[in-house]
């Protein structure tokens, strides 16, 4: 299943460091149909908050995306993208790769979060995240894929997509996440896949305060949530997952955001992310 | 002579038989039936709630979660012992539960495999020449050391492979003895008629069959994936306040 490839149809690379007390990003490449946004700032925060962008709006069949994001021992950025990943009709049979390192260094914070994947009809879509965080460092990093997206309306029309994420703390994995949705060999809509909904997202925080009671906190506010299903749940480490299956992209994203506003409140001390991206991200 | 050595060939080839249904069997008390892999979920939620629907929960959950799962796990592990790489063992033991989103289904896995490896070295305690049992003593050791974490399938793998299993062998066995389980915990819990049960039983051979060929194609990297709902039933089993399973 992995394959590792030398040619990048998109490469992206975005390091910070901290340079007198504040976040900058040192190295912001991008290359092919890779863009990264300009430094943006949300309104009551200095954290530097960067949009991934690829050019004609989605990846074409048999391209290869590299983004690399670096973010070394004591800073804070937000990372997210400017527009779901569209993944366009394979045809030709051709696979196309979206790969990602991520590195938070100690007493760092890094919001990876971005928008959700949707599959066309045809499509075959390979994901890998190799994700590493030393220890004192925090992670929020979000992930998802939608029904897709086909010319005559239907739910599932791609052929597969395989994501796989590893995410290691202090040197051990702590999770492993391997998602294989193969339309074709399954019925995604019914039970056990999709349960009916049309949509599936998670958040991961790794983070030496997640302990048991918090997780447990986290689990009561899921309680509440009536529009969607959701579960928590504590992983082997410092670290927890969030997972949404729902109706409406608009609203899984709701959903995890305020989970995401909620850690952020009580470890980080900070306020709401406030992206002004689409009418999801507004309070 | 002849006749005396084939009696001989044969007394031990139904011994080995007898031996691989005891483990196999619901009635091995390792546990399980406290189990049900996130089943109980949909049960509250009414959507497992009959024969039929508690038939396509099953099948789904052997198709996916459970191949690529301790399925798979059984594979790997007597590859590994074939080629004495014993400490692959124990990678695929961190693999496969750190690959387990829900807390209580690894707990639940660690549970089960200390009792069925306390079991087997009660049975085969004689056998301490035997790599599979050293390495199951080891197995243990390495779970009470915190180590590893402890899966029934690493666990069973071993048993068969002492027992001179095939892997389509193996892999059909442990299937068989997860879902003649299940079958007994959905009779209890949703409730099912016996007689519908052994229905089902029956039925899901067909599945069990075809996925261990499929298990056979599969390397490492497909170990311990999964899909959306599945794992979402285990996740908020955790939640669920009124339960007869403890996962």
């Amino acid at each position: 299943m992995k394959i590792i490839h030398e040619r990048h149809d998109g490469y992206t690379e975005l390091n910070f460091l901290n340079r007198d007390g504040r976040t900058v990003a040192d190295t912001r490449s991008a290359r092919g149909q890779a863009r990264i946004s300009a430094e943006l700032h949300m309104n009551d925060e200095d954290t530097p908050v960067y949009f991934l962008i690829t050019m004609g709006g989605g990846l074409t069949e048999g391209e290869h995306y590299v983004t690399k994001i670096n973010a070394r021992d004591n800073t804070h950025a937000l990372v997210t993208t400017q527009a779901p990943t569209y993944v366009f009709k394979c045809n030709s049979g051709q696979i196309t790769y979206n790969d990602f390192t991520i590195h938070v260094g100690k007493n760092t914070i890094l919001e990876y979060l971005p928008d959700d994947v949707i599959p066309y009809g045809n499509s075959r879509y390979s994901q890998t995240s190799e994700v590493t965080v030393d220890k004192g460092g925090s992670l929020l990093f979000a992930d998802g894929i939608t029904a897709g997206w086909a010319p005559n309306g239907a739910d599932f029309q791609y052929v597969f997509s395989h994501m796989m994420t590893h995410i290691y703390y202090d040197g051990s994995l702590v999770y492993n996440d391997n998602l294989i949705l193969e339309p074709r060999n399954y019925d995604l809509t019914g039970l056990g896949f999709y349960d009916k909904q049309r949509n599936y997202s998670s958040l991961v925080i790794v983070d030496e305060r997640v302990t048991d009671a918090f997780v447990e906190d986290l689990q009561e506010q899921a309680k509440d949530i009536d529009n969607a299903i959701v579960g928590v749940s504590h992983l082997e480490g410092p670290a927890a997952i969030i997972r949404v299956l729902g109706d409406s992209l608009h609203s899984n994203k709701r959903i995890l955001l305020n989970f995401a506003n909620y850690i952020r409140h009580q470890f980080y001390g900070l306020f709401d992310i406030n992206l002004r991206k689409d009418v999801s991200f507004r309070q | 002579m002849d006749k005396s050595v084939s009696s001989v060939e044969e007394y031990n080839e139904i011994r080995r038989i007898l031996e691989v249904f005891q483990i196999c069997d619901s009635t091995f008390p390792i546990g399980t039936f406290n189990h049900s892999y996130g089943m109980e979920t949909y049960l509250r939620d009414g959507i497992v709630d009959s024969n039929e629907s508690f038939e396509e929960w099953l099948s789904v959950y052997l198709r996916t979660q459970f191949k690529w799962g301790e399925g798979l796990a059984v594979k790997l592990t007597l590859e590994a012992l074939d080629h004495e790489q014993y400490d692959k063992l124990w990678e695929y033991d961190q693999l496969l539960t750190r690959s387990t989103a829900a807390y209580e289904t690894r707990r639940g896995a660690r549970l089960i495999a200390v009792q069925m490896i306390d079991l087997l070295l009660r049975l085969y305690s004689d056998k301490t020449s035997c790599k599979e049992v050293e390495l199951l003593t080891e197995y243990r050791q390495r779970i009470r050391d915190d180590r590893s974490f402890g899966n029934q399938s690493i666990a069973f793998a071993l048993f068969m492979h002492m027992m001179g299993a095939s892997v389509r062998e193996s892999v059909c066995y442990y299937s068989y003895s997860i879902v003649t389980t299940m079958v007994q915990n959905a009779v209890r819990a949703i409730p099912l008629g016996q007689k519908a049960g052994q229905l089902i039983l029956n039925r899901i051979f067909d599945d069990i069959i075809t996925l261990s060929k499929q298990i056979e194609d599969l390397d490492e990297s497909y170990l311990g994936a999964s899909v959306p709902g599945i794992e979402m039933a285990q996740i908020r089993h955790e939640s669920t306040v009124f339960r007869l399973f403890m996962s």
